[in-house]
């Protein structure tokens, strides 16, 4: 057998078994993280069922924050997905295969545009995360390869059914066993790949009103040892972009991520962001995080920042204590014996 | 004329009955650290303050809020959180100087004095009127201020004097 | 909830601490506060133990209403057996401790044991921990409670502690909460003593939820203003209880210079108008608004610029009329110094006055005294006497030990002279010409003593219309009621009355001020009902919570008996009828109780309650009241807590 026919035979039912087993895992291991979960449990399937109506049309809340982007970004997806599935050339494949599907297609010509439009926005994206300072800086490299692995397929697939380098002998050879090959690293990283909060260094807080706004409580934040941890797990995570939305610095972001160990990561919940605790100067309670009181700082001057809200209360109270004239002249007449 | 929450300090008789029926009315239960007054108390001295919020003119609170979840009802003279904007974010309960914002750990939310729409509880259930509700004339900020220069500077403040 | 406070079991000797849930059964039988309490008691102490033995139970508890809309729901209740009487030991205070305990989660504690040294128990929102006491050990109540929220971070933490007089097992050391609040009576302090317990701290922010939060809190409205609108209320908001002496000395129903005459002539300068020289304002206990206790400063003499509290009715008689003094200063001065030592400022200024009468009789002499000079009105003597009392110096450790062990160790015929029944002495009320509030002192479940059963308002001749409404309910009483407080008809009933009355207010934790007990038109079972209904869902008619009332104090009658008590403890000095008072009104002048007719109430008092000839309460009744398994003679586990 030589590589082609191997790339689409044995090795196709291999990427698709690891997909489609793949996914069955991250579904069980969603629900079951859900389940456990106890907040809001009375509105847990309302959550779910409204983040997954939200996510087939473009009313996502975290749209408000970047519309151009986010519509771009809806675009890119809906030719992601509907481009390979209702393909002729694929529902031919899958019509001459053992199991002998069929279902109507794409016109070709509206095929070809969408798998261009894909690539344009593509190549915007990756130019985009290259030049843009902001972007450039939050960027990993799976972000860039991402972009790239994604247009592969779209890319030499457009090439296979045009043509357009058959000149090349080599590409003009393999066009189609490349293609199948990006398809199935596709396939296969999309089982790797997830969509989770993040909590932007530079700009969160640590305020913790994403963590009161997520509705499946997958968001936490744990105060201790003068330390406010955050925790997450992308399993307990319906993607909502209610984090996101809340967030009053726009530090809380979903972003992909891919990689096997995120795969792995079930128990226990990972920490994503750690910010150190302001601490109550009279009685060492808990008052803020610290880049929290900075801010606060920007707008306040006053000194009673450094207390936490018992102990202001004392503070003011001691104002009226030490100066008042009728608590002068009490304190004159009181001695300790 | 618009009123305001005055507390006459002489009078307090430190029987905290005002944070009981505050609590009960804000929560449904007898709790007084979820209640929006406290009487601060110096019992080597018996010398008893309860402790409001002051319903600033230029609250703090209002100028730190990112969502404009705070804002001031003039009608009642009141400031009032508005929790279908408000996020949680408790910037709010550090700025406050008197502490009168505070956060609610069971209801997860940040909880104030709103003057119990125009018929406060505290005023009505204390017999000695340590806090009254009287009009918002300049002679109570007068009053006020003659209890203590430093904290009347904060009064001033508060008031818009 | 209101109701699901827990029950904790302490025992000092090995450290272990279990908490329960209060089942409803008890609730439904016993309410809670001090009927729970009596229950307890009576399960789980040994019979016939000595008062400080480890074995015998101390109980602290808050009632059912502490901390809810009720007006001064703060009361805190213990109970144990009295180093004093020897029968039931019994205290109430107000303050801010038993809100503050339920709050942490708690409504009643059981003590026993003793721990190896000094401790104190820590109690926070659920938790009880056992901790070192030696900092605090020997402080004085006023210093410690502050040493104690030092060391715990919290300027809010409220303690019940005992003073250097419970820590020396003075028999009649109180525990004490705050500037002032004192659960005086029966020496409750000695027990804790000699537990080696010194305080209990505690802080909580646990909910207490009300069942039904709009109606509880118009309903309190309605009480509040049901109890500051009488006009002995509103004195109680200006003067303290102070005021009462005017009234009562001008009669001539007070005690002065121990037993002998029953009028402070020209006693104008411990009067309660002279108290605006000192105060600074007036305080009050948890969700009172009747704030019946002054802020003062002491201005003169050594102890000039001393913050305390109060000074209470007692103090007046303690360190006043019964010692012969007519100095306010006396009594300031006095009042701080049983506040800070931690002594029952009533069972204190008895003891000295009957020291004094001694030493005008030269029972006592100089020598027994160590030079100090016991003579009427001698308040230098008064206040020094205090500090030998609290400390156990010289003749102090003689009367430390309380009426009928003093008397017995001085000897001489010196037990003629006590002013007790059962053992402990009695307010500075003169009951000789009340024949009503003598047989409520003569049959109190804890002794001799103004706040178990008096009918106060029988003082005030009223109508019998007001009677009426009052003692014939709620239970359809039909028999003789009567106006004058001379008389000796139709008393045994209203003395019954109060009895229950207020054993049902300390089973809610209300103060007795806000209650039939100065002014017919307070608060009773009706709005006892109304009040735990609205707070905590249980619904109780008042006629059943008279029958709970039976029941608590009942078993209390039981546990007297278990410990040796009989018909002639039941009784008065014979003072009370051999000798006729000397002073004051027509009313109040040559009177004294008739022995016989005493007698005929006692019988009648008894019948009324349904007790035998002896005072043992009837099986019939027992069965009636559904605890027929604690008569005397059945069987009885030795308690472990259980």
């Amino acid at each position: 057998m030589d590589f082609g026919s191997f790339a689409e035979g044995p090795l196709l039912w291999i990427v698709f078994s690891v997909f489609i087993i793949g996914i069955l895992a991250r579904v069980v291991f969603f629900f079951s993280l859900i389940l456990k979960s106890s907040k809001n449990t009375h509105l847990r399937w309302r959550h779910i069922l409204a983040t997954f109506g939200r996510s087939l049309l473009p009313f996502h809340s975290a749209i408000t924050k970047r519309p151009l982007y986010a519509a771009l970004r809806y675009v890119f997806h809906i030719c992601l997905i509907v481009v390979p599935i209702w393909l002729s050339g694929h529902i031919t494949l899958w019509e001459e295969s053992r199991f002998g599907w069929n279902w109507h297609a794409l016109p070709d010509a509206l095929a070809d545009w969408m798998t261009l439009l894909l690539l344009l926005l593509a190549a915007y994206f990756l130019t985009r995360r290259i030049v843009v300072a902001e972007v450039r800086r939050i960027s990993a490299n799976s972000d860039y390869f991402l972009i790239v692995l994604t247009a592969l397929p779209f890319l030499t697939g457009y090439l296979l059914t045009h043509g357009n380098l058959d000149a090349i002998a080599f590409l003009a050879d393999n066009m189609r066993t490349i293609h199948v090959l990006s398809g199935e690293a596709m396939l296969i990283a999309a089982v790797l790949l997830f969509y989770r909060t993040q909590l932007n260094v530079e700009k969160c807080t640590g305020c913790a009103a994403c963590e009161l706004g997520c509705p499946t409580g997958t968001l936490e934040s744990r105060d201790g040892g003068g330390l406010r941890v955050f925790t997450y797990s992308h399993y307990q995570c319906i993607c909502c972009g209610a984090c996101v939305a809340l967030c009053p610095e726009q530090a809380a972001e979903l972003r992909h991520e891919i990689g096997l160990e995120r795969f792995l990561q079930t128990v226990p919940k990972q920490e994503i962001r750690s910010v150190e605790l302001a601490l109550c100067e009279s009685c060492g309670a808990i008052v803020a995080p610290v880049p929290q009181v900075e801010k606060v700082r920007q707008v306040i001057t006053d000194d009673f920042i450094r207390f936490c809200p018992k102990c202001k209360k004392r503070h003011s109270a001691e104002g009226f204590h030490q100066l008042a004239p009728w608590a002068k002249k009490l304190k004159k007449q009181i001695s300790h014996q | 004329m618009a009123k305001m929450l005055l507390v006459d300090y002489e009078k307090c008789t430190g029987c905290r009955l005002c944070e009981l029926v505050c609590s009960v009315k804000h929560t449904g239960a007898s709790n007084p650290s979820r209640a929006n007054v406290h009487v601060v108390k110096w019992e080597d001295e018996g010398f008893y303050l309860p402790m409001l919020c002051q319903h600033c003119l230029e609250a703090p609170c209002r100028s730190v809020c990112p969502t404009d979840a705070i804002y001031r009802d003039e009608e009642l003279n009141r400031i009032m959180v508005d929790y279908d904007l408000c996020i949680g974010c408790k910037a709010c309960v550090a700025a406050c100087p008197f502490g009168a914002m505070g956060f609610d750990e069971a209801e997860k939310r940040v909880i104030k004095c709103d003057v119990c729409d125009g018929d406060p509880l505290c005023v009505r259930f204390c017999d000695m009127k340590a806090i009254d509700y009287v009009e918002a004339t300049t002679s109570h900020f007068d009053k006020m201020r003659d209890a203590s220069r430093n904290f009347a500077e904060l009064m001033a403040k508060a008031h818009g004097q | 909830m209101a109701l699901n406070r827990k029950v904790a079991y302490i025992n000092l000797s090995t450290g272990e601490i279990r908490k329960e849930d209060i089942p409803i059964e008890w609730r439904k039988k016993f309410i809670g506060g001090r009927g729970l309490d009596a229950y307890l008691l009576y399960k789980n102490n040994p019979s016939g133990i000595d008062a400080f033995d480890p074995e015998n139970r101390v109980l602290i508890s808050a009632g059912i209403a502490v901390g809810t809309l009720a007006s001064a729901s703060a009361r805190t209740h213990i109970m144990s057996k009295s180093p004093l009487t020897n029968f039931l030991g019994s205290a109430n205070m107000g303050g801010w401790f038993a809100p503050e305990l339920r709050w942490a989660g708690f409504d009643h504690l059981v003590i026993w044991g003793k721990a190896p040294q000094p401790v104190y128990l820590w109690i926070h929102n659920g938790e009880i921990d056992i901790r070192d006491a030696k900092d605090i050990w020997g402080e004085n109540l006023y210093d410690m409670q502050t040493l104690l929220r030092q060391e715990l971070e919290d300027n809010e933490i409220q303690t019940l502690c005992i003073g250097p007089a419970g820590e020396n097992l003075v028999r009649f050391a109180n525990v004490m909460t705050g500037r002032k609040n004192a659960g005086g009576r029966t020496g409750m302090g000695a027990v804790l003593g000699s537990k080696n317990l010194k305080a209990v701290a505690c802080r909580g922010t646990m909910d207490i939820k009300i069942k039904y939060p709009e109606e509880a809190l118009k309903y309190n409205e309605e009480l509040i203003n049901q109890v500051i609108s009488t006009k002995v209320s509103q004195t109680m908001q200006r003067w303290g209880t102070m005021f009462i002496y005017g009234t009562t000395n001008s009669t001539g129903l007070i005690r002065t210079r121990n037993f002998q005459l029953n009028q402070l002539v020209g006693g104008s300068n411990i009067e309660c108008e002279n108290l605006d020289k000192v105060s600074i304002g007036l305080d009050g206990c948890f969700g009172c608004q009747v704030h019946c206790r002054h802020r003062y400063i002491i201005k003169d003499g050594p102890y000039a610029g001393t913050y305390a509290q109060g000074p209470e009715y007692t103090s007046q008689g303690a360190f006043g009329t019964e010692v012969g003094c007519n100095n306010l200063n006396t009594i300031l001065v006095g009042n701080h110094l049983v506040n800070s030592c931690g002594l029952d400022t009533l069972e204190t200024g008895s003891m000295m006055a009957w020291a004094m009468e001694l030493y005008e009789n030269g029972i006592l002499t100089d020598k027994d005294t160590d030079g100090l000079k016991l003579e009427w009105g001698n308040d230098e003597a008064v206040l020094e006497l205090i500090k030998k009392i609290a400390t156990r110096e010289g003749i102090g450790d003689i009367l430390a030990e309380g009426p009928l062990r003093a008397a017995k160790k001085i000897g001489k015929g010196s037990e003629k002279y006590l002013v007790h029944v059962k053992g402990m002495s009695n307010l500075h009320s003169d009951e000789r010409p009340t024949p009503s509030l003598a047989l409520g002192i003569a049959t109190g479940s804890r002794g001799s003593d103004h706040l178990r059963s008096r009918p106060a308002i029988d003082l005030y001749n009223l109508p019998l219309p007001v009677l009426e409404k009052v003692y014939r309910q709620p239970d359809g009483y039909d028999g003789p009621l009567t106006s004058g407080y001379n008389e000796y008809e139709g008393k045994p009933r209203i003395v019954m009355w109060q009895e229950l009355c207020y054993m049902a207010v300390d089973c809610t934790g209300m103060c007795k001020y806000h209650t039939v007990f100065l002014s017919p038109n307070h608060p009773n079972f009706p709005e006892f009902a109304k009040m735990i209904y609205y707070n905590t869902g249980l619904e109780f008619t008042p006629k059943e919570i008279w029958d709970i009332a039976n029941r608590c104090y009942t078993i209390e009658r039981l546990f007297n008996i278990r410990e040796g008590l009989t018909r002639k403890d039941d009784w008065l000095a014979d003072r009370y009828f051999d000798e006729p008072t000397k002073l004051g009104l027509p009313v109040a002048y040559n009177k004294s109780i008739d022995r016989k007719k005493f007698k005929a109430m006692i019988d009648e008092y008894y019948g009324l309650h349904k007790w035998d000839n002896n005072g043992v309460p009837t099986p019939e009744l027992l069965k009636e009241l559904d605890i027929a398994e604690f008569y005397p003679e059945g069987d009885r586990e030795k308690g472990e807590g259980k």
